[in-house]
Order: structure tokens, then sequence, then C-alpha cells
């Protein structure tokens, strides 16, 4: 197998194979005997439940997978596709967020960033969207619902992956662990908290290339009292504690909102040297871009690596509790009673000579306890019905321990019950025994024993026989 | 050692006194409830020879039991036995020798035939189960019995297979058994479950120390059998109440049928019949498949479409019995489509006509169709305008009720069929007739709360055909917990 895998641990690609293999119908042929060449001697036995099924269906996809089964590279690029695509996106978006905050000065006189609608642009939107998607998150994982942004990916992607993986995207969307979420969904918010880094990138970039080839000044103007400047000088405080060691040209200060004020911009009266000016606007390029870095980006990597770490354990903890897999896992790894058919081979037939109409049940007993053996069926003989005999010649030869004649103790006549007995030999062959049980007569239910005198003229016609294997019985009540 | 008593098998020998229950015990242990393997009747002597009962697992044969006819002569044997052993000069008790020397004379004579039958595995190397039936009074011939069995030296075990309840001699039996044998157990062969075979089974390790990976091996296969078969009968369950829930009867109508009243009610009855025949189909069908995997062939499924239509869903009564009762319907969001018509979707283009509409006698057609009492239980989708062989005629669909404690009345149902399945014991050979009128319900009253609401939820998804899938490894949980619970019980 060209794939250098560790066998044991599953990957989203893996998961891929596995469904479109599931989805085929001949996917359990084989299961059992897959199961007992080369997964079960890989299986250590002192493994859970639980990892036993998880390694052991991993080790029957290795066995199953053609190399033609391209479901997980097919699953794999399309998300990469979809990702790049993304990226992509996310880059110009980002581009042009930071082209489009930046505009004419209000009084003319060049270009700048209103920092307001900068942070708030930039950092406050985000920010919202992450708590809406982190509320969202808690509220829903349980119904397994795709936040927005995980929806529009597995869109992208599953376009991406081609139709014919349709139905294996649909069962990885569903598929989850116990604890741990979809390992696709998990993907799926990996590869969107990316995009999201890519926004910051291009915010970045395009923030830097503004301020490399423009001039630009930093302004804030506000009537209303939240948006005043002391707000500004706590929310840009706020934003730097993280790098309040690193000194004043790395925050603005209060010093620095002043300055960028409307008010004092306009200020005619204002020194013409630009050179404190220069220094605040480098204050606050500094200041912003960091300000996007740590609290832009750096969440939505945190984030990344988080998702990637769920991925991660949502793999490692793969139940395979959905109906296909028990199926599959328990047509591999069962153990099958094999049914033993054994009998006690005690039967015989019961051959009424006759047809007296005896019932196997008057003299079951006395067969059972006195000779024996189990009269598994009656058959008649010597009557007008010749079908009757073809049945009765059938069960004969399947009779473990022989026949049983029953015959009424008067009915006596030698040629023709030396017939009879004749007949059975016949079938049933040289060993088996034949008994004659003697009767007195059968009138319904109801038996009577014989008397003595007919049972000293049967004794002397068995003797008569000289065949070791016949033998005559007197039934008894 | 011979081909009944394998070296390195364990084997184990049933014997007793005729009529003991020396068959049934075996017949319920292995599961055979087959008259063609295993022998049973009220008939002494019914088995009349040696026969072999092997376990065996992938075609392995792990365990080896051996059924035996019954002591008939055990006084005389005894004696003839001890007078053997005072012939051969030895002192003290007799031994496996004396058993053995009083096998080879007897043996194919005709005289103690049963007796050397018997014995013919414990000379071999077999150990021993002892059957008796402590409601019979212990008479000397038992004493004789187990001295005998006492002289084999063969590791012993003795279990009292108990038909009645308060057998009158137990006692007496237990403090007797107590000084012959290694170990006494009980063994009811007509109510042992599962937990009593496996129980019997841990049992053999105590008198078989040379084989106990064996004995332990089967015990783990059997073991996971069992769990194997309760998940394949979950399996079963889930799938019947999903395609039961999921299932509509159809037929498309001409425009004059619906006009007359009488047509319209014999059209309703007739659907609804024929609905509810579908579903019983299907329960029985389930039924069937459960007995299977639980290895019974003398059940027999009576279910039928009466059954169903002979419930009134509204009726107080139908909710004590079966299902669940109003207010754990509620709690566990049955209740939640107002009059209970959820099932229904309503609105598609105004040419469907949900429940809802009808209830609201928004004068839709379907409302004009059947009105008040004549309106069927069932949920009703009616498309008008549908293209017939001549002229235009009408769609109908019916089903589920519109009632949401159907799901729980079929859920009750295939529970009950289990529960009497699971306890049947394989010795018993009268048919077992798995019906409605039998069967006492209520057992989904005993499902937890949070358990309840996953089902109810999944239930009202399938009822809607647009089964949940997300909850099946929930669902399947649910149903196997009950299921265990119900082998316990
Ligand atoms: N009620 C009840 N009847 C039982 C039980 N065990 C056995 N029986 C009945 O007792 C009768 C004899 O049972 P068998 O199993 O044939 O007894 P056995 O010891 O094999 O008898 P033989 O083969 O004739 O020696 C049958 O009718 C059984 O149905 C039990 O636990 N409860
Ligand atoms: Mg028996």
């Amino acid at each position: 197998m060209a794939r250098a895998v560790k066998e044991d641990k599953w990957t989203l690609a893996d998961l891929a194979d596995f469904e479109s293999v599931l989805t085929s119908d001949d996917a359990s042929r084989g299961a059992r005997r897959i199961y007992r060449e080369t997964v079960s001697p890989q299986l250590s036995s002192d493994l859970d439940e639980a990892t036993r099924r998880r390694q052991g269906l991993r080790l029957w996809l290795e066995a199953k997978r053609g190399d033609d089964n391209l479901a997980g590279q097919k699953l794999e690029s399309g998300l990469r596709l979809a990702g790049l695509v993304v990226k992509v996106l996310a880059l110009l978006a980002g581009l042009g967020i930071a082209r489009g905050l930046l505009q004419e000065l209000p009084m003319g006189g060049g270009r700048g960033y209103n920092i307001w609608l900068f942070l708030g642009v930039t950092l406050g939107l985000q920010w919202l969207f992450l708590l809406g998607g982190g509320v969202a998150w808690l509220l829903f994982r349980k119904s397994g619902r795709l936040t927005w942004s995980q929806e529009l990916l597995s869109f992208l992607g599953r376009k991406f992956a081609g139709s014919r993986l349709g139905p294996t995207w649909s069962r990885l969307i569903q598929m989850r662990s116990e604890g741990y979420g979809s390992v696709l969904g998990w993907r799926l918010a990996s590869i969107s908290q990316l995009g999201a880094v890519w926004l910051g990138f291009g915010i970045v970039a395009s923030f830097i290339g503004c301020l490399w080839f423009l001039k630009v000044n930093f302004y804030w103007e506000s009537t209303l009292q939240s948006f005043s400047e002391t707000q500004l000088v706590r929310v840009t405080d706020g934003l730097s504690l993280p790098w309040s060691w690193a000194g004043e040209q790395w925050r603005p200060g209060s010093y620095g909102v002043e300055q960028a004020s409307l008010e004092v911009l306009r200020d005619p009266l204002r020194a013409p040297d630009p050179g404190p000016e220069e220094e605040v606007n480098r204050v606050w390029m500094r200041f912003l871009v960091l300000a996007i870095l740590v609290w832009g980006i750096l969440p939505r990597l945190v984030l990344y690596f988080y998702c990637v770490a769920r991925e991660k354990r949502a793999l490692a903890s793969l139940d395979f509790q959905e109906s296909r897999h028990r199926n599959l896992w328990r047509e591999m790894a069962k153990v099958e009673r094999t049914v033993v058919k054994t009998s006690q081979a005690d039967g015989v037939v019961l051959l009424d000579v006759g047809g007296s109409g005896l019932s196997v049940e008057s003299v079951r007993p006395f067969l059972l306890q006195q000779l024996r053996v189990n009269p598994e069926s009656v058959h008649q003989t010597g009557v007008l019905d010749a079908s009757k005999e073809e049945a009765a010649v059938e069960a004969m030869k399947q009779a473990a321990l022989g026949v049983v004649m029953a015959v009424e103790g008067w009915s006596l006549s030698g040629p023709q019950m030396k017939r009879n007995y004749e007949m059975v030999r016949g079938v049933i062959g040289e060993k088996k025994p034949i008994r004659f049980l003697v009767v007195g007569t059968v009138k319904g239910d109801q038996v009577t024993e014989v008397d003595e005198t007919e049972m000293a003229e049967w004794v002397k016609f068995v003797d008569g026989l000289r065949d070791p294997a016949v033998e005559v019985v007197k039934w008894e009540s | 050692m011979s081909d009944l008593v394998p070296k390195d098998i364990p084997t184990f020998a049933v014997v007793g006194k005729v009529n003991m229950g020396k068959s049934s015990v075996l017949a319920t242990l292995l599961e055979v409830d087959d008259d063609q393997v295993i022998r049973i009747s009220s008939t002494p002597g019914e088995t009349t020879r040696c026969q072999i009962l092997p376990v065996e697992f992938d075609g392995r044969e792990m365990i080896r039991f051996i059924d035996t006819p019954g002591f008939a002569r055990p006084l005389e044997a005894m004696r003839a036995i001890e007078q053997m052993h005072a012939d051969s000069g030895a002192s003290g008790s007799p031994g496996l020798a004396a058993i053995q020397a009083f096998v080879e004379e007897y043996g194919g004579t005709g005289e103690f035939e049963d007796e050397c039958q018997l014995l013919g595995p414990l000379v071999d190397g077999a150990g021993l189960l002892y059957i008796i039936d402590p409601s019979k009074p212990l008479r000397d011939t038992f004493i004789a019995e187990m001295e005998i069995l006492r002289w084999t030296g063969r590791q012993r075990m003795a279990l009292l297979n108990e038909k009645g309840e308060e057998p009158e001699y137990r006692d007496e039996w237990k403090n007797r058994l107590g000084s012959y044998f290694n170990l006494v157990r009980t063994f009811d062969a007509h109510e042992a479950r599962f937990d009593e075979r496996r129980r019997l089974l841990k049992s053999l390790l105590e008198i078989d120390e040379d084989h106990r990976d064996l004995i332990e091996e089967t015990i783990v296969f059997l073991e996971e059998e069992w769990t194997q078969r309760r998940e394949e009968s979950a399996e079963a369950i889930i799938s019947f109440l999903e395609k039961g829930l999921g299932y509509r009867v159809e037929k498309r109508v001409e425009e004059r049928d619906m006009e007359m009243p009488h047509r319209r009610e014999k059209l309703g009855q007739e659907l609804t019949k024929r609905y509810y025949d579908q579903i019983a189909k299907m329960e029985k069908e389930t039924v069937e498949k459960v007995l299977h995997l639980y290895r019974h062939h003398l059940g027999r499924v009576e279910v039928t479409a009466t059954d169903f239509t002979g419930i009134d869903l509204e009726q107080q009564e139908t909710w004590q019995k079966w299902g669940l009762s109003r207010s754990q319907l509620a709690i566990a969001g049955g209740l939640t489509g107002g009059a209970g018509g959820a099932t229904i979707d309503i609105g598609t283009g105004g040419l469907t006509h949900g429940l809802g509409t009808i209830l609201g006698a928004v004068g839709g057609a379907a409302a004009a169709f059947w009105k008040g009492s004549e309106l069927p239980d069932l949920a009703l989708d009616l498309q008008k305008g549908v293209k017939l062989a001549h002229g235009e005629g009408t769609a109908l669909r019916l089903g589920p009720p519109k009632n949401e404690n159907f799901a729980w009345i079929l859920l009750d149902s295939v529970l009950g069929h289990y529960r009497e399945i699971v306890s049947r014991a394989h010795g018993k050979r009268e048919e077992l007739v798995l019906g409605h009128d039998s069967m006492k319900g209520g057992i989904v009253q005993s499902i937890k709360g949070e358990d309840r609401r996953v089902l109810q939820k999944w239930f009202t998804s399938c009822a809607k055909s647009k089964v949940d899938r997300s909850l099946e490894p929930e669902v399947f949980t649910v149903v196997s917990k009950v299921l265990a619970d119900l082998n316990r019980s």
C-alpha cells in the first residue's frame, strides 16, 4: 500500500474513504475474513471496546480500500481549494477595507483615517461576529448545526470536491464523536479562522501600504458622549494593555488622542512645524498595526489552533456508533455459535401391520422405557391404500434403530407375516433390528394386552424366522 | 479417554433420576428449543442414550455436555458395585475402579443398561452435574445415586431444578447434597434467564480447574453473543419504528367517489384497515426477527390490524396501559403541534391540506371530505386535481395516527414482546404465543425523561418522513439501554 500512514490513526481523508467504501453495496463483503486474517491479529486484546472498534475499523479500511478510492483525496483537495478561495477573498477584502477606510479629511488638505471607524470596522465588527458565533456555537453545538461560515465553506468544498462525493460529504457533516463534535465541522471551522487571519493580513498590508505611499493623518471627531475623548483614551489604553510595557511610542495615550482630535487638527493656530504631528501619526500607526495583530489576528490564530486540536481530538475519539458502523463492526467481529444438531439416534419406525389404527402415543412410553427406542413415526402396511406403503418404505430407510412391527395377537397368518417381515428386512438391510410388538386388539385409543396362547404362537413364528436381529415383545400397559 | 470425553475439552455429564429435568436443564442452558435435538417430555425415560451436546464457536468445540438416560435401578446398581468391590478383595468403599468394573461387566448385557450408559462418561473422565427436583422427597434411591456418583471420584455439582415455587423438601435436599457434592446450585430449567445461565457456566469453573481457559473464553463469547443479539434487536426495533412511522397508504380516487358520504366512509375504513394491516405486518416481522436472534423456534406472533384499530387512542384507559401518559408525553415534547397534528405539513401551496386545516374547519377540500366523527384517526394528506385514467381525481395519503402516543404504543408493544422472548427458557416445549392481548404494556413509562425526549424528537422526525439521522446513535443507546434493563428484570 502506497500510503504511509500509522494504521491505527484516523485522518479526515480516511474517514472520507471509509464512508465512501461504506456506501457501496458490497461494503460488508468479506468483513469477517478480513477481520480474522488482518484486523484481529493486530488488535491487542487489552484495549477497551471503543478503541478496539476505532482501530479495528481503521485496519479494515486499510485492507478494504483500493488504490482507486479517491474520496479522501478529493475531499482534501476540495477543502484546500475552498480554503484558498476563502483566503484570497479575505485578503482582498482586507486590502479593500483598509483602503476604503482612508477618506478625505473633513477639512480638506489630505487623507486620513477616522480612528473610531477604523477600530470599529477592523476589530469591533470582527469581535461582534466572533462573540455571536461563539454564542451560537454554545447553543447549537448539540444539534450539530453549522455556523454560517462553516456552511459557506461546506458549500464551496463540496462543489470543489465533485458531486460524486456528495453523500459521503453529508455523512461526514452529520457524523460526530461523542463529546467532540464533527471532524469535518472542526476542519471547516479551522479553515474559516484561517480566512479571518488572512483578512487581518490584508488589512495590515493595505494599511501599511497606504501609509507608505500617501500622506495620511489620523483623526477622530465626535459629538456623541460615548465616542468622546475620554472614551477613546480608555479604548486605546485598553487595547494597548498587552504591550503597555513597550513605551510611549507604541500607544497614543491621552496626548496622542488629543493631538488627533479634529478640532486640534483644524486649528489654524497650530504650529506650522510638522514634527510633532508626524510623530503622533507614527505612534498611531504603530498602535493600530499592533492592535490588529494582537486583537484581530492573534485570537484567530489561537482559535485556528484550537479547531485543529479539536479536530484531532474528534478523530481520536471517533466512536463509530451510527447504525451502518455498528452493523459493519458486528458483521466483522461477531463470534458465531455453530449450531450443532445432534440427536440420540434412537429412532424407530412404528409399522402398524394390517392398519389397526394404533397411535404412537399409546405405545410410546412402553417403547421408550422397555425397548429404549423412540417411535419417530407411525406407518401402515398391509392395507388397501398402496401409497401408504411407499411412505412407510421411505421412513424405514431413515430409522436409526430399525422397525417396530406392531401386530394384533389374533392376526398371525404365517406366510403373510413372513412376507411382511421380508419386505421390511429388504428395506432396512441385514443388521438393523426388527421387533414384533404384540398387542391384543386396538380399538381407537384403547389397546389391550395379548393373551398368553396367542403370544406363544408369535414366539414360535419369530423363532422360525431364524434372524438374530429379530425380537418379539409383548406389549404391557 | 474415549470419543465421548475428549481430553482437551471440558466435558460434563448431566445425570440424575429419570424425569428430574436433566434434558430441560441442558436445553435451557444451551438454548435448544428444538425437540428433534433435545427431547423433553413428561414420559419418564425420554432420554434413552447418551447424547453429546457440544458448544461450538466458529466451528471450534469449547465445552461439551452429555445428556444421559436417568438412573433406573440405583439401589440394585449400588449393591452390585459394592459386591464387585468386595469380590475383588479391596477394602474401604468402592472407587472409580469398581465403577469401571461394573460398567465393563454389565455394559451391553441389557442389565443395568441405563446405569452403564450414564456412568460411561464419568469413567472416561467427565465432570458431572446431578439434577434433582427438590419437590420430591429424599428417598433411599436418591442416596444410592449420590453414593454411586461419589464413588466415581469425579468433580461434581448438584443442581436443584425447582419445578414449582417453594419446593417442600428443599432444605432437606440442600443439607444432604452438601455432603456428597463439591458444589450445590439452583437452576430453574423453566425460568432461568441469561444471568442464571452464565452463573451456572461460571460455577463449572469451580469443578473443572483443568480447562479454566476454555470455559472462561466460552463465557466471554456467550456474553458477546448476548450483547450482539441485544444490539441487533435494538437495530430491528429502531428500523421498525422508522418504517412504521414513516409509512403511508396511498390511493387515488375519482371525484364522484368523494361526493357520496357512504362511499367516503367505506373508503376511510378501507384505507385505515390497509394502513394498520401493514403496521401489524411490520411488527410481526420485527418480533419474528427477534425470536430468531434469540434462537426461538416455538414462538408464534399474533399481531393483526384489529390490535390497533381496537385501541382508541383518545381513551384514558389506553394511555394508562400503553405508551406514555398524557403528562409524560407533554414533557417529552410530544404534544407540541396544538391538537397533536404536528405530524402533518400544512400549506404546501393550497393543494395539500394538513390536519390542522381540517380541525380549523376552514372549509378546505379535506374538511368537506370526512366530516366530524367520520374523520379517520390517521393523519390525512389530500391532493386534488391529480390525473387519473379517466379525468381528474384526488390523491389520498393516510397515516400515521395524529395522536403522538401511537409511536410510544408501537415501541411499548415490541418491548413487551422482547421482554417475553428474553425471559422465555428454551427448555419449555409449549408454543410461545406473542400477541397484544396478554401483554401488559407500560414499559416505555419507565424510560427516563431525558431519553424520552430524545425518542420523541426522533419519532416526530420519522413521522414527518424526515428522519433525523444525527439522533440515531442516541436513539440506539436509549433503546439498547431499555433492552438491557428488560434482560435483567
Ligand atoms: N414446571 C417445571 N417443569 C419442568 C422443569 N424442568 C423440567 N420440567 C418438566 O419435567 C418433565 C421431565 O423433563 P425432562 O427434561 O425430560 O427430564 P429428564 O430428566 O431429561 O427425563 P428423562 O430423559 O426421561 O430421564 C418435562 O415434562 C418437563 O417439562 C421446571 O423447571 N419446571
Ligand atoms: Mg432427558
